[in-house]
């Protein structure tokens, strides 16, 4: 083997990302790293490149053409070891040329101060011949196709002839995840080239196909250990995903504390009307197209928890944002409790309708870090609190023991100095003290501990006997399978799968093929 | 006990500077305390803390608006021109209220819908306003637009202070409990501090900026009423020395009360700590520029010391 | 047809700069003189260098509210240190050298402490232009050496002012700067994207405190021309010089090379406005109309340059 790394070991603070997790990489061949979100892939990637350092001492070995180091500490040495490495955020400045960005890259060629645009043009081009881009010098970056943009990044890393034998390793950090899957083809034929080369390259990716097609060696990482590290030939698809799903789950099935009061208390407190039960949906959406979005077509009903799971490109990021107003709808229908939501939807417009939306980036659009706890949760709906210190101290001490926001009698301290968990149960609370319709939730459980876990689920469980319908969008299988009655697939912005647990359909297995395919 | 004592103690610096101050210059020199002296003092600052009322309002919601001097001026002009062509007292003082008001909605308009940084659409429109402050009588001042019966209301002493200070305590009061106890007030700290989470939770987030102008400017309509009210006088030149003054004033005030955040208490704090400061550096025998400097200091060092609080709380 | 009003947008500027010509030189014939340009271009001169320096803080994608406060400063630092009698050489160099490192410290703060680059310039220049009232005590400086000063700022040679073939001198020089030095293509990489600029190696920090220092330069010597030529100094002059120069930079993008700041496309504008304003003072407007066309005009090109690519200033 050209390159292995033994007993790496990364531990942040009440996590362990990498557990002595051990890997070999060998010449031309393309090793595929899998995993679930949080299983360490994105950890080794920069354990190789110098920005995170294995913890001091796990015995830790990295060895490259025979030399052995302890660490690698920089991204400046990861170079000099002969690392190259390509992400996934494309390296060209806009609006330059190809030629350019890769002059601004590797260094400008001078004649003392002058800069030698023949010697730039020249060079960009002995580049994109020798990597077969059938792209010329001077293109503007903006006119280019995501696989050309990240073919380029790749013959930047590796360098011309000489620079490429430099290259003990190329590693592709999801680099594929911006490339859409009508290009990805063309450009993993050229990570193909690279490794007839004799270069190892190591492909972190999420994209099964491509395993299955183009990848030699797979290694699958669980919960920072390797769970499994051998040929692709020896496996298939289902074994890939059966190892990748998180083994145990305890907080989908556990209960939490029963809190002193429940949900439909704060909403007697509000004034709030629960909604009622009803067979007819409540909401329901019909050949929607949006961004990322073919045509969509399914309904939910109140009480009901509806999961929807996808792999990152399959719409599955954007169909919440457009159910919450927050994207353009291109063309369908989308009708909430039987009336038809006009074309140009603003959030506000949705709120007033019924629909509440937990978006998943929480720090950017779930809540405001410097404002008060209070200020945030009551923020929807501001106008009913005015002048009614009392309603606003009953809310927030209700809500803080119906979600279990801790430290309690903290409404006032500022919404940042909360733990992750903590700030994902009081927007949680935002909305759901509100009685919305329905609830959609993009991917609920990031970054939040597992006690708060349990909690977001029992509140979930709590708002559905209370007729309130969710729509649980997801990227990790587990937590859906026994939460959910039905689960919707997503691939490539349309259903294509429907499972149900009332058909047995529905187990995690079959979920977690949806979501990592 | 503690806990509450560390708490008042960190939230109140500058209240604690002003007592330190004012305690101490009277020490130092018990003319200080004279009356006369902290009504001349107080009335000295009444433009500068009116107009820091209005920047505070404009700053909360996350925009910065340069032109405020510039605006002052222009609305006394343009009233004075008014006054100039005959029109009744009355009308002058409103006309210059109107005026403010319109240049606020202006520089609201071109924030909101037209999409330039505030940054930029302030420092042209401050321009624009400029050119036709000077427009109005061809560079020259307007003098004597107000009969002395109207002027002689304006410099009556109600309980030993000038209208004009009772305006300031009444806007402050009035601004105070808008941005603190309203909805309107948190969804303008809302919008300020991320317009997209704002958006989200369904604040009209461009009315919200578009009014926050508006207002900024009426506010300032109401300074130039007052100070052409007491003086009858405009002059091309008045006005944009006022905004670092402001500015500092405002600034400031993110390190009293509500630590992080502009608000309205302590930009009162702020403006009487530095009133204090600069009064008795006055007599101490400073020179003209004392001031100047001091207020450009005190701003970087606001600036360098809440780097991060200063960049979350202004998103220019 | 798309060709034509692509090649149509490359001009426009010097389209309208050419209307502009003809229809005041139709006025009156004087306009078009030689020398009579060239008085015109003097008035503008300082201007036209603060514009200098705005090109590299825009094109670094910064903004920068100082300019003005610190050619002010530079012109009183220079009166004030003639009337201590100091030689000529100090006079022109101190000046110069502070102008630069006011421009540096803006720069440090910006990049170092990470705020925002309008708050700083704002808090040092408005401490700059305290530190001019301390100087001039709120009066008049007056300047009346070094000769060659005089001489360079008001003087001409075959009828076009010596500063103003400085002024393009140095134009040229910075064109290739920003065209043919690796530094300068770092610099539009920084202000295109500092971190796709950063993670290719590019040392982002210090090209943005360059950007800065080369600005708080081109200030100052500005503020030398504008002394010299006036002979005196005062705190109030000069600060109202900088919007005209960032909307120079802005309209910039209009020709030439549509989209991007350049400097032929800067030189065009200032003939613009130059011409432009002095136009309409021949034609009997009043000195306002400078102040409200130079504020229409910089909301103008701001709206005009994000139309053509959407920037963000900080």
């Amino acid at each position: 083997m050209a390159i292995t790394a033994k007993n790496i070991s990364v531990t942040f603070p009440g996590v362990k990302a990498l557990d002595s997790a051990n890997f070999g990489f060998c010449e031309g061949r393309i090793h595929a790293v899998l995993g679930a979100n949080g299983s360490g892939k994105s950890t080794l990637v920069k354990v190789l490149t110098g920005i995170y350092h294995a913890d001091r001492d796990c015995g830790a070995e990295i060895t490259i053409d025979g030399q052995t180091v302890r660490d690698i500490v920089s991204p400046k040495q990861a170079h000099d070891l002969g690392i190259r490495v390509v992400h996934q955020e494309s390296p060209l400045i806009f609006s330059f040329s190809v030629a350019e960005c890769i002059a601004l890259f590797k260094g400008y060629p001078t004649n003392g101060i002058k800069v030698k645009w023949d010697a730039v043009r020249q060079y960009a081009q002995k580049l994109l011949t020798l990597y077969h881009i059938n792209v010329s010098p001077e293109t503007l970056t903006d006119n280019l196709s995501a696989a050309d943009r990240n073919m380029i990044a790749m013959a930047m890393a590796m360098g011309d002839e000489e620079e490429s034998r430099q290259t003990r390793i190329l590693i592709l950090d999801e680099a594929d995840a911006s490339i859409p899957e009508a290009e990805t083809e063309e450009f993993l034929a050229h990570v193909r080239h690279v490794a007839d080369m004799g270069i190892p390259v190591l492909m972190v990716t999420h994209r099964m196909k491509e395993v299955i097609g183009y990848c030699d060696d797979v290694t699958i990482l669980n919960g920072g250990r390797v769970v499994y590290s051998g040929l692709k030939s020896n496996i298939n698809e289902d074994f890939i995903v059966s190892r990748m799903i998180r083994q145990t789950d305890e907080t989908l099935s556990a209960k939490a504390e029963q809190a002193s009061c429940r949900i439909t208390d704060l909403w007697r407190v509000l004034g709030r009307q629960q909604n009622g039960a009803n067979e007819r949906p409540v909401l329901s959406v019909e050949e929607l197209t949006a961004k990322n979005l073919n045509g969509i077509t399914f309904s939910v009903r109140s009480g009901e928890i509806l999961g929807v799971i996808g792999n990152p490109d399959s719409g599955v990021r954007e169909l919440p944002m457009v159910l919450g107003g927050d994207m353009p709808i291109q063309s369908g229908r989308y009708v909430v409790d039987g009336r038809e939501m006009e074309r140009r939807l603003t959030p506000r417009k949705c709120y007033q309708a019924g629909v509440n939306v937990l978006p998943c980036d929480r720090p950017v659009r779930g809540g405001i870090m410097s404002c008060t706890l209070c200020e945030n949760v009551l923020m929807p709906n501001q106008k009913q609190f005015w002048n009614k210190p009392g309603l606003v101290k009953k809310t927030m001490n209700m809500s803080m023991e119906i979600f279990d926001i801790q430290p309690r009698n903290s409404s006032a301290t500022l919404f940042g100095k909360f733990s992750g968990g903590n700030q994902q149960k009081a927007i949680m609370a935002k909305w759901l003290c509100t009685c919305p319709k329905v609830f959609v939730l993009d991917d609920p459980t990031y970054g939040v501990d597992p006690a708060s876990r349990i909690r977001i689920f029992t509140a979930m469980r709590e708002a559905a006997a209370a007729n309130v319908a969710m729509i649980v969008f997801s990227t990790e299988p587990e937590q859906l399978a026994g939460l959910c009655s039905r689960v919707l697939a997503l691939h490539s912005g349309r259903i294509v799968a429907e499972l149900k647990e009332s058909d047995g359909t529905l187990d995690r297995n079959s979920i977690a093929k949806w979501c990592y395919t | 006990m503690k806990k509450l004592k560390n708490s008042f103690l960190s939230h109140y610096v500058l209240l604690w500077v002003l007592i330190v101050l004012v305690i101490g210059g009277a020490i130092w020199n018990p003319t200080v305390l004279n009356p006369s002296n902290l009504s001349s003092m107080i009335t000295g600052r009444v433009t500068v803390g009116i107009m820091a009322v209005a920047m505070t309002i404009c700053m909360a919601a996350g925009e910065m608006d340069i032109s405020l001097g510039y605006m002052l001026g222009t609305s006394i002009m343009v009233s004075a021109f008014a006054g100039m062509r005959g029109a009744s007292p009355a009308v002058v003082l409103l006309v210059a209220l109107l005026t403010g008001t319109l240049f606020g909605a202006l520089n609201g308009f071109l924030v909101v819908v037209i999409k330039i940084p505030s940054t930029i659409v302030t420092l042209g429109s401050g321009m624009i306003m400029y050119s036709i402050s000077m427009g109005m009588n061809n560079s020259k001042s307007i003098t004597a637009v107000l009969p002395g019966t109207v002027t002689a209301i304006f410099k009556t002493r109600i309980l030993g202070f000038l209208p004009c200070v009772w305006a300031m305590l009444l806007l402050f009061i009035l601004a105070y409990w808008m941005l603190e106890h309203t909805p309107f007030g948190k969804q303008i700290y809302a919008v300020g501090f991320s317009p997209r989470v704002a958006h989200l939770a369904g604040i009209p987030t461009n009315l919200v900026k578009f009014l926050s102008f508006t207002l900024c400017g009426a506010i300032v309509g109401v300074a130039a009423a007052f100070n052409i009210g007491q003086t009858g006088n405009a002059y091309v030149s008045t006005g944009p020395s006022y905004l670092m003054p402001c500015l500092a004033v405002v600034f400031l005030s993110i390190t009293t009360h509500k630590i992080g955040r502009y608000n309205i208490v302590g930009t009162f704090i702020a403006l009487f700590t530095l009133a204090v400061a600069y009064n008795i550096a006055g007599m101490a025998g400073a020179p003209f520029w004392f001031e100047n400097i001091a207020n450009g200091i005190i701003l970087l060092g606001v600036v360098l010391a809440n780097g991060e609080d200063s960049r979350s709380a202004h998103k220019g | 047809m798309a060709r034509f009003k692509a090649t149509v947008s490359k001009f426009s500027l010097l389209l309208v700069l050419a209307a502009v010509v003809v229809i005041f030189g139709c006025i009156s014939p004087q306009f078009l003189s030689i020398s009579n340009i060239s008085n015109m271009f003097l008035g503008g001169m300082a201007s036209a260098f603060l514009a200098y320096g705005g090109i590299f803080i825009l094109v670094s994608n910064e903004f920068d509210l100082s300019l003005g406060y610190n050619l002010c400063l530079s012109m009183c630092t220079a009166a004030w240190l003639a009337t201590l009698g100091l030689p000529g050489v100090v006079v022109v160099l101190v000046p110069l050298i502070l102008g630069t490192a006011y421009g540096w410290l803006n720069g440090l703060i910006v990049v170092k402490c990470k705020i925002s680059s309008f708050i700083v310039t704002l808090a040092v220049g408005l401490t700059l232009s305290g530190i001019a009232q301390v100087i001039t005590g709120g009066g008049n400086l007056y300047l009346t050496y070094p000769a060659w000063l005089l001489y360079v700022t008001r003087k001409s040679v075959f009828n076009i002012g010596i500063c103003i073939l400085i002024w393009l001198a140095l134009g040229v020089l910075i064109d290739f700067f920003l065209t043919q030095i690796p530094v300068g293509r770092q610099m539009f990489a920084v202000g295109n994207s500092e971190r796709v600029a950063y993670m290719a190696g590019i040392k982002t920090a210090r090209i943005r405190i360059l950007a800065f220092s080369l600005a708080g330069f081109f200030a100052a010597l500005g503020g030398l021309v504008m002394v010299g030529q006036l002979g005196s100094a005062s705190s109030s002059y000069g600060v109202s010089l900088l919007l005209p120069a960032y909307a120079v930079v802005f309209l910039s993008k209009a020709a030439f090379k549509p989209g991007y700041i350049n400097v032929p496309g800067v030189i065009t504008s200032v003939a613009l406005i130059i011409l432009g304003t002095r136009g309409l003072e021949l034609i009997g407007s009043p000195t306002w109309c400078e102040y409200m066309f130079q504020g229409v005009a910089l909301m103008f090109s701001m709206w005009l340059s994000a139309r053509t690519s959407p920037i963000e200033i900080k």
